[in-house]
């Protein structure tokens, strides 16, 4: 599912939870993996791709998916492409290899999907984009914002590179033929227009529809409580 | 400031195999699950008999201290169910079980005990050296293996499982090669 995001878009796994309606499983901001329900009152404007993957395969990736969101890890939110591979360890935990800052909701997405053998991309042939320094820069700037700690801010600024898998490049990998992934990143692009046109003509800029907004918890912990 | 090392396992006498919280819908506070992480290990289906909110497992297995903001000093509390919270399904029940139905919810259940048993014991725990195409159902076999994938090096048997997998499948009448995309 793609959806429009504090940088631009933002994107998630829908699936079922057992006995449960459309949920999407996300990575909303830093240590904020969530899962929110689809519904219509309060839905946000949105598009999504059904992945193409087979029915046998797809009774193994949804219990999976059911698996990690019933656990939620604590995924700090971070932008280090590279060393970001291979954070899950096919348990839903996340534990991030050496050097990792964490993931964002797009990496999240590709990490789950590769933590299960189904990767969508080939990390190996991304290229970097003078555009995403200045992400790069509106992640710290976001994350200081949200009195995130200073040594995670420190870490991701080390991190701005201009690498980044974009929500829209997730979800036109996500789009494409099992036969055709992991797609590189030459092919993703190709797709991007599509998939940007596909949105705004079902996602106008200024719908009514209310998007949430992408925020950590704002305030630090230090008061006492009482269990009752 | 408390101690989890005092708060109950038990509720209204009422034992429970763990310590609960339960988070009403109507007193959650924006985010609160950001405050959840260092204290619980997750969520639990709800019972029937409870409503109006999230269960989650609480994570009192170390002695610690925390402090959490005022406003959630009401976002929490035991609650007493009139049934315990069911535990998972062991991961090898459904495996083992040539006749076990394989239908999502079903290999949910499987990948559910799966998780706890290696969150609890381990991935030593996890030994798949004694399967065999007779004995086991072929689609929840292939579960656990594309759950285990990334990490199938620490997995006792887990190569020896997929060839097993690729057997059981095709004798059911799956095609083992798309059934196994990616794992082999």
């Amino acid at each position: 599912m793609l959806m429009r995001g504090a940088f631009g878009f933002h994107v998630g796994i829908a699936f079922n939870p057992a006995k449960k309606d459309l949920h999407i499983l996300h990575l909303r901001s830093h240590k904020q993996l969530a899962v929110d329900e689809v519904r219509p009152q309060n839905a946000q404007c949105w598009i999504g791709a059904i992945v193409d993957i087979p029915g046998s395969v797809a009774k193994q990736f949804v219990p999976f998916l059911r698996a990690v969101a019933k656990r939620l890890p604590s995924i700090p939110y971070g932008i280090n492409l590279l060393t970001g591979v291979g954070s899950f360890d096919a348990l839903g935990h996340y534990k991030p290899p050496r050097g990792s800052d964490g993931l964002t909701c797009a990496t999240f997405v590709t990490e789950i999907f590769a933590a299960a053998g189904l990767p969508l991309i080939r990390l190996d042939t991304w290229e970097s984009d003078l555009d995403n320094i200045r992400w790069g820069e509106d992640v710290c700037a976001f994350l200081q914002s949200q009195s995130v700690d200073e040594e995670h801010v420190a870490a991701v600024r080390k991190n701005i590179s201009g690498l980044r898998v974009r929500p829209e490049e997730v979800a036109a990998s996500a789009g494409k033929s099992i036969r055709d992934r992991p797609v590189a990143h030459r092919d993703v692009k190709a797709e991007i227009p599509a998939v940007v046109h596909a949105f705004n003509l079902h996602c106008p800029q200024g719908c009514a529809i209310e998007l949430p907004a992408l925020t950590v918890a704002d305030k630090p912990l230090g008061s006492s409580i009482q269990i009752k | 400031m408390f101690s989890i090392s005092d708060l109950p396992s038990a509720v209204n006498g009422v034992q429970f195999e763990q310590p609960v919280l339960f988070a009403p819908c109507e007193q959650r506070p924006p985010d609160f699950r950001y405050f959840l992480r260092d204290l619980v290990t997750h969520k639990a289906d709800n019972s029937a008999a409870v409503s109006g909110g999230d269960i989650y497992i609480a994570d009192f297995k170390q002695t610690r201290n925390i402090e959490l903001p005022d406003e959630l000093s009401q976002a929490f509390e035991f609650v007493s169910t009139q049934q315990p919270l069911s535990p998972s399904v062991d991961w090898r029940t459904h495996l083992f079980d040539a006749a076990s139905d394989a239908d999502v919810d079903t290999i949910s259940e499987t990948i559910d005990g799966l998780f706890d048993a290696l969150a609890r014991d381990g991935a030593d725990s996890i030994d798949l050296t004694g399967v065999s195409p007779e004995a086991i159902q072929a689609e929840h076999l292939a579960a656990i293996l594309r759950a285990t994938y990334s990490w199938r090096d620490q997995v006792p048997g887990w190569t020896h499982a997929i060839s097993v997998a690729v057997i059981a499948l095709e004798r059911n009448g799956i095609d083992a090669n798309e059934a196994l995309t990616g794992l082999l």
